[in-house]
């Protein structure tokens, strides 16, 4: 018998992402960290005193904690080579003609102005450590919706209510004390969105805040802190790219979202960081009673990423649903998943994730889903499949369940494979050449992720798919 | 005499610390002799000797990991064998009988030889019904090529005793492990299991039971190792909890490089029949082939309303329906030991008897 022929995948072309900016005209902070570059970005920042004392606490908890001794290897990075601050030479505009000429072209490649026109009710865009660009159209700010940069928020430029909601809940769901990384965030953040969305507001197109971090050998931090109070409904959604730099990139962001009773959140990100990148980044939702949190993530750049959003289910009847998609290639080992806990009463969730592992990437799904005592009632259910395409690659399942109550059910379903030969064998018979076959497979499988995108970002997930695929020979 | 500092059940790929799965420490484990065997062989082609040490059978991994060795190291081995082309019609029933308050250590080793069968029922139990006191067992498996192993083992410890219970097997091409487990006794029942595939079409299968009893801690390691062709692994995990039980179940399939058609699947089913209950399940799949087929399925919960609505429409008491429901979880897997006096132990221990 013929020896089967193995399907050769070559590697993603992400010249769409890949494009640079010349690293100069701007303001940078030495590499490394201690308390006075701590300070320096405080004052960059002109902080309220209680945030630069935050930031100087949250310094000493990073030096204290170790890094993590169970996910991928994170030894290539090196904080004593990572710029934590630098300011592009700007300020930021809510007018696109005022954004300098260089970085609005970098969004106009990755299509920002041209997705707010069209299908977006506000716009933040952040280059490196600051935001250049932010807008919220007239008629949504006209319902008392905040959508707006964080840090002139907190420093009450927008009402001195803002700044006290921002005190009462910055880092208080994701504290310092979390993990390493959200100890580096909380000393050196910079940048990100703050999103308040009255009772009863429906937001009915969604915003979007885009990163793009152009400096090689930098960190980009950003913090994004949404309420969505009482019966609102916002949908937000998330963006970041960067061109590659042979040396290593940090990202360690931050999410905190607070979706209030029977209010309504859904969070998607399309994360596509540059293959030189570090993505160790946090996010977190906590849901009131009759709140629902919706997270839609796919996951196709960085080097490594560490990536679990977590959902709190603190009122009664709250629920989540988490639908996720990781796209491991050459050079990448992605640990990706979600976090679920069960606090109030008749919670539900569901996990439902993909991934797919090619030309040597290592995708690693992992989950917890905790079922407290008083949590009586509940129902989650995780479903997760993953896709080899070669055998060079590899793919992990690492879910964890812990009940402790008696009143809950709780399923659970894993499945690894690979492409049905059938399924190819099928398809070209219909006339799909091979590589088209395999494509339309995959992206097939992706299909339950891109169905809850809007239009816009599921053709570019799909095109992305596309570009993973691109080169696969029978 | 001084005990030693163990880590067992270590989770081959960890995760968040917070979860507290990733293994278990146990602290000043101490051994100071042998617990009493009872052996009865019956049928043709399977003979027992006794070891002077077990350093041949270092290479074979097991499931709690090598503290077990090195707190076994210098306890006594009996080897059990299954004679080339033999051993079809044979059984060997093997019964450890813990006596007051002994903390005991004995290693058995199987080993079948080609194209052999080797059957052994193993049943771990107390005399008495000591306060305290440790009972180790480490059983390791060699299987040649297209020889078979079937393994029933029953551990039936009273409340006070702690248990570690631990195997390892290897098997070689065209060989089968089946393995028949009841992690039903002890205040503490420590269990590992790891199965290293390492010949083409060889294969594991495993029925696992369990039935926490109340303020009971059950901590256990299972691990399928993928390493030859078209291997075939079957994991399925069935228990019972009750009242304050604290449970954790690690069940892993690896597909490592080269096992190219290999398929595993891991169920596991848990019935929870009391609260502030503990349970934690944690299966992983990790996988370095491309053409292979792994799945996992858990069901975690009450016992369902349809069920019990038609019970209770019999006339029979919820409380009553639920003990007939997990009793007959553990009746399926106890059903399949071929020793009635080992089935009987089994029972009177489940009514109540000897813990």
């Amino acid at each position: 018998m013929a020896e089967k022929e193995k399907t050769y995948v070559e590697d993603i072309d992400r010249s769409l992402y890949d494009f640079r900016n010349e690293d100069k005209d701007n303001y940078k902070l030495q590499a490394g960290l201690d308390p006075a570059i701590v300070e320096k970005i405080s004052t960059e920042k002109n902080d309220p005193e209680w945030m630069r004392q935050f930031r100087l606490e949250s310094l000493k908890i990073y030096n204290r904690m170790g890094v993590p001794d169970w996910g991928p290897s994170i030894d290539g990075l090196d904080m004593d080579h990572i710029v934590t601050y630098v300011r592009p030479n700007t300020r930021m505009s809510a007018k696109w003609s005022e954004v300098p000429d260089e970085i609005k072209d970098t969004f106009e490649k990755l299509g920002i102005p041209q997705a707010e026109r069209k299908s977006l009710a506000g716009v933040g865009a952040q280059y490196d450590s600051e935001l250049v660009y932010h807008n919220v159209r007239e008629e949504v700010a006209a319902q008392g919706v905040i959508y707006t940069d964080l840090e002139s928020a907190i420093r009450g430029e927008h009402g001195e209510r803002y700044a006290q909601m921002i005190r009462d809940h910055f880092m208080h769901l994701v504290t310092p004390k979390d993990h390493k990384f959200a100890a580096l965030h909380g000393a050196v953040w910079s940048g990100g969105s703050f999103v308040y969305v009255p009772p009863g507001v429906s937001v009915e197109i969604p915003l979007q805040s885009y990163f793009r971090l152009n400096a090689p050998g930098a960190g980009q931090f950003e913090h994004t802190l949404i309420l969505v109070d009482e019966g609102a409904q916002l949908h937000f959604i998330e963006g970041c790219s960067a061109p590659k730099y042979n040396v290593a990139n940090l990202h360690a962001g931050c999410v905190e979202l607070f979706v209030g009773k029977n209010a309504k959140l859904r969070y998607s990100t399309i994360e596509n960081w540059s293959k030189n990148m570090y993505n160790l980044n946090t996010k977190r939702a906590t849901v009131a009673e009759g709140g629902v949190m919706e997270w839609v993530s796919g996951s196709f750049g960085s080097h490594v990423s560490y990536l679990y959003p977590m959902t709190i289910l603190k009122g009664e009847n709250s629920h989540m649903e988490f639908t996720g998609i990781t796209f491991a290639g050459h050079g990448q080992n992605l640990d990706t998943g979600a976090k679920v806990v069960h606090a109030g009463k008749n919670t539900s969730s569901y996990i439902n994730t993909k991934s797919i592992s090619k030309d040597g990437g290592i995708s690693t799904f992992r989950s917890s889903v905790v079922i407290g005592e008083q949590a009586k009632h509940s129902r989650a259910a995780v479903s997760c499949q993953s896709l080899m395409l070669d055998e060079i690659s590899r793919s992990d399942t690492i879910p964890a369940m812990d009940i402790r109550t008696l009143d809950a059910d709780v399923g659970h379903e894993a499945k690894i494979g690979r492409i049905s030969d059938d399924a190819v064998f099928y398809l070209m018979s219909r006339g799909i050449p091979e590589e088209d076959a395999r494509a339309m497979i995959v992206s097939g499988f992706a299909d339950n992720v891109s169905k809850e995108l809007p239009l816009e970002y599921a053709v570019e997930m799909n095109n992305l798919i596309q570009l993973e695929m691109k080169g696969s020979i029978g | 005499m001084n005990g030693i500092d163990m880590t067992v059940n270590r989770l081959p790929a960890r995760t968040w610390n917070w979860l507290k799965v990733n293994e278990v420490r146990l602290a000043d484990v101490r051994i100071e002799g042998a617990c009493p065997v009872s052996l009865t062989i019956s049928g043709n082609g399977v003979r027992s000797t006794r070891l002077s040490d077990g350093d041949a059978w270092e290479r074979i991994a097991t499931g709690m990991g090598l503290d077990m060795d090195a707190l076994l190291e210098k306890t006594t081995v009996g080897l059990l064998t299954s004679e080339a082309g033999g051993g079809e019609d044979g059984l060997a029933v093997v019964e450890y009988m813990a006596g007051a308050d002994g903390y005991l250590g004995n290693r058995l080793y199987l080993h079948a030889e080609k194209d052999s069968e080797l059957n052994v029922v193993v049943l771990y139990r107390a005399t008495v019904h000591p306060s305290t006191g440790l009972a180790a067992l480490q059983t390791k498996v060699h299987v040649e090529s297209g020889a078979k192993v079937r393994l029933y083992m029953a551990q039936i410890l009273p409340d006070g005793m702690t248990s570690l219970n631990d195997i390892g097997v290897d098997c070689e091409a065209g060989a089968s492990f089946e393995l028949i487990r009841l992690e039903l006794g002890a205040g503490k029942a420590y269990a590992g299991c790891e199965v290293d595939l390492k010949g083409t079409s060889s294969g594991f299968q495993a029925g696992i039971g369990y039935a926490g009893r109340p303020n009971q801690k059950l901590d256990m390691n299972y691990t399928v190792r993928h390493r030859g062709k078209k291997t075939e692994s079957l994991m399925e995990v069935t228990g019972v909890l009750a009242n304050e039980t604290k449970k954790l179940f690690r069940g892993t399939i690896d597909f490592l490089p080269g096992c190219g058609g290999a398929k595993g699947t891991e169920t596991e089913d848990v019935l929870l029949l009391g609260d502030r209950v503990v349970n934690q399940t944690v299966p992983l799949i990790l996988c370095a082939e491309e053409d292979v087929e792994g799945n996992h399925g858990a069901t975690i919960g009450r016992l369902d309303e349809t069920t019990l609505f038609y019970l209770e429409s019999r006339g029979i008491p919820k409380e009553e329906a639920e003990q007939m429901m997990a009793r007959a979880k553990t009746d399926a897997l106890c059903a399949q030991i071929p020793s009635k006096k080992v089935r009987d132990q089994i029972q009177a221990f489940l009514c109540g008897a000897g813990r």
